[in-house]
């Protein structure tokens, strides 16, 4: 018993004693486009200009997500699009002019700066030479093509203002929709696999993929005009940083943004390095853009994406033993257990994400950056699967034989089952662990949709960039650690197995 | 020592055991003989709380097994399956003091004891060190033995002790059983498939069959007046295994 005791302090402390502090000052976000990490770069570096540090949390994993954040007080500004704002975060509240939404923003504690110049609206892309060749120059067009593949991004898919509202405005009856993440579609539409993909009017891909926007002929597609979002009580903790971030008011018109754009996406150029560029020629603001190295890289990395592993996968052995124990014990609540913890293996990352989010802001618990509580949730719930699953099956599996013995010998059932059950069932609830912590450094890259950094973010980014060395420089050492764990269960389960000759 | 007030045990609609009442008195030694599946087991399991009966009482000493009294009862029984019934983490010397640790025995004493033990069945004191997947199996057995009698019950219950071992290990064990057994001087319930070893150890034997006792007796009661042709049958049987047997 006491060994026990000291067992779970000292994995306790493991999860918990903190490497690395979450830095402080005015929390910025972006979503997963190159547009909006520009326009984050562009917040953050005209807060530092009027004196305030600044963190900028990049490619956050979509709009609900990232407006949540702004509410719950995670983030302090960040851009996003009027056309959005109407219909997906004011959905069903008929905000028509600008000022009936400013007005409904203000009541949940957000402010609306006036447009920044550019509209990105959404728009149908077909590969140049496949335009031609089918004659194809406007939307409705395309009703004349029914064999047309299209592929959407996801968030196209499921939008309002997106697939479902376009269909019916053009009674478009397509032979094959499916959704995809956006990024990947630009991809298959170089491959060839699908013909019509949707893009945004700035977007630097369209010359880089040699795509023709389709004219929204029936003025089906919202104005999406970016403007800046930012919390009511930043005035007040900070007048001088919305005063900074003002001045980006009817300054980027869309040529400007577009060429921003593809400096990143077709020139290699970084985020920050553009966003600098761009704050000096507009506002003659002086950035420092700090370069970092290959090592410093995956060094920080390593130390976030280990960070998000321990917190979860500590606290997930800790909870999924005992309740194999009991599931073993109470074979009716067992089952539900069984199927409970076999549901959230089936969600997927970002809906739960989005879901555990006003949880964790009702615990008063941080869920964007490192260290994120949603996060470290996420994954403690998707470890639990294979630990509950092989504790339960490890004590199952004991012989009926060993068991009377146990029985037979006159010891009390806690101390059967930490001297005799539990170490008999030691090799399967290992083998769950070891199952689960190579599942878990997989998952962990999840945290880069939430802010926590980890090997998850050059993923992303390298996804968004169609950069394979980017990807590489998440996955390659990602699939290290998870072979690194995976060697070293492997080593504790040799120690665990009692000799045989 | 042991009392079953009409004893019965089934499992589903399979009677192991039909209603049976008996006593076994203390210091005796006895044997409960039959075929595979006749409940020779299932008395032994019932005399431990390992199965409750369907009808009936089990009594110990006198009085009903309770559920909340098992594990002091059972700490006053010795009891050995076949190879031991060790548990494979644990080293040799750990199985055995299993108990005693719970009991929370101070080392010094645990390692006096054990020593003694070692010398009664005979195990090299050094061979405790190891786990049972490394000893033999009628070393696992003395193991298992050692750990039966660490506190020193009043009582051994043994489920086929010998079944897992060879001609020679067995023949071994089995004189150093009867040997143990004489000098602790302790009431001993053996269940065996064996006539041969029956004969060796019992002060007397229940034969059973078919989940009840058909006959209890010494080996000459039964060789001289089986009371069915089962018992004749089955004693035939296993004496016609040596040659000349029959002559």
């Amino acid at each position: 018993m006491k060994k026990l005791t000291i067992i779970i302090t000292l994995l306790l402390l493991l999860a918990f004693i903190p490497f690395s502090f979450q830095p402080e000052g005015i929390r910025v976000g972006s979503k997963k486009f190159t547009e909006s990490v520009i326009l984050g770069e562009c917040l953050k570096q005209l807060a530092v200009d009027a004196n305030q540090p600044a963190i900028h949390y990049r490619e956050l994993g979509g709009t609900k997500l990232v407006f949540e954040s702004l509410v719950n007080g995670e983030l302090d500004a960040y851009v996003e699009y009027t056309g959005t704002i109407r219909e997906e975060i004011l959905a069903g509240e008929e905000a028509k002019t600008l000022e009936e939404m400013r007005e409904l923003l203000q009541r949940r504690g957000i402010r609306m700066s006036e447009p920044l110049g550019f509209n990105n609206t959404y728009a149908l892309a077909l590969k140049r030479s496949r335009a031609e060749e089918l004659g194809v120059k406007t939307v409705s067009d395309l009703t004349r093509h029914p064999s047309l593949v299209y592929g959407f991004g996801n968030e196209f898919m499921a939008r309002q203002d997106g697939w479902p509202g376009l269909q019916q405005a053009y009674g478009l009856t397509p032979s094959k929709v499916s959704g995809l993440d956006h990024d990947l579609a630009y991809r298959q539409i170089d491959l060839g696999t699908i013909d019509v993909t949707d893009a945004y009017s700035t977007d630097a891909k369209i010359k880089v993929h040699d795509l023709v926007l389709l004219e929204d002929d029936r003025s089906y597609f919202p104005r999406y005009d970016a403007v800046v979002l930012y919390r009511a009580d930043l005035a007040e903790r900070h007048p001088g940083v919305v005063k900074s971030i003002e001045r980006l008011q009817s300054s980027i018109d869309q040529p400007t943004m577009t060429a921003a754009n593809a400096r990143t996406e077709v020139e290699r150029v970084t985020e920050s390095q553009v966003a600098a560029d761009l704050m000096r020629d507009l506002f003659e603001v002086e950035a420092d853009v700090k370069k970092s190295t290959l090592a410093g890289r995956l060094f920080r990395r390593s130390l976030e994406h280990l960070d998000l592993v321990r917190k979860s996968l500590i606290p997930a052995i800790l909870l999924a033993i005992p309740l194999g124990i009991i599931a073993m014990k109470f074979p009716k609540f067992g089952s539900g257990v069984l199927g409970v913890v076999g549901i959230i293996q089936t969600i997927p990352s970002l809906a739960l994400l989005v879901m555990l989010m006003p949880l964790m802001a009702f615990l008063g618990l941080a869920s964007i950056g490192t260290g994120s509580a949603t996060a470290i949730t996420a994954l403690l719930l998707y470890s639990l699967l294979p630990i509950v699953r092989n504790t339960h099956t490890g004590l199952k599996s004991i012989s009926p034989q060993h068991q009377q013995a146990a029985l037979a010998l006159g010891l009390p059932a806690g101390y059967r089952l930490l001297n005799i059950e539990l170490p008999l069932a030691s090799r399967s609830i290992l083998a769950g662990i070891k199952t689960a912590a190579v599942m878990n450094v997989g998952f962990a890259t999840l945290g880069a949709l939430i802010g926590a950094g980890g090997f998850g973010q050059p993923i992303i980014t390298g996804i968004r960039l169609n950069d394979t060395g980017l990807i590489l420089e998440g996955a390659i050492p990602a699939a290290l650690m998870a072979v690194v764990v995976q060697f070293g269960f492997d080593a504790i389960e040799k120690l665990n197995s009692p000799p045989e000759k | 020592m042991f009392e079953f007030q009409n004893v019965s045990k089934q499992f589903g609609t399979t009677v192991a055991l039909q209603s049976t009442t008996l006593q076994l008195q203390a210091e005796q030694s006895y044997v409960l003989l039959g075929t595979s599946g006749c409940g020779k087991s299932t008395m032994l399991k019932l005399m431990l709380g390992l199965l409750s009966p369907t009808t009936g009482t089990v009594l110990f000493d006198g009085t009903p097994l309770q559920p909340e009294k098992l594990d002091e009862v059972r700490r006053r029984i010795g009891y050995v399956i076949q190879e031991g019934g060790l548990f494979p983490h644990l080293s040799a010397f750990d199985n055995v003091a299993l108990v005693s640790r719970y009991l929370k025995w101070d080392e010094e004493r645990i390692r006096k004891r054990i020593s003694e033990l070692s010398h009664l069945v005979r195990l090299p004191e050094d061979s405790l060190t190891r786990f049972p997947g490394q000893l033999s199996g009628g070393q696992r057995q003395r193991v298992g033995l050692m750990r039966a009698l660490m506190l020193d019950p009043s009582v051994l219950l043994l489920d086929e002790p010998l079944g897992a071992l060879d001609p020679i290990i067995r023949f071994e064990l089995q004189e150093d059983l009867r040997t143990i057994f004489r000098q602790l001087n302790k009431t001993v319930v053996m269940v065996t498939h064996d006539l041969n070893e029956a004969c060796y150890f019992a002060d007397e034997i229940l034969l059973l069959d078919a989940g009840h006792i058909v006959q209890r007796g010494s080996i000459q009661q039964l060789v001289e007046t089986p009371a069915t042709d089962f018992v004749a049958r089955f004693i035939k049987a296993q004496r016609s295994e040596l040659p000349g047997a029959n002559a």
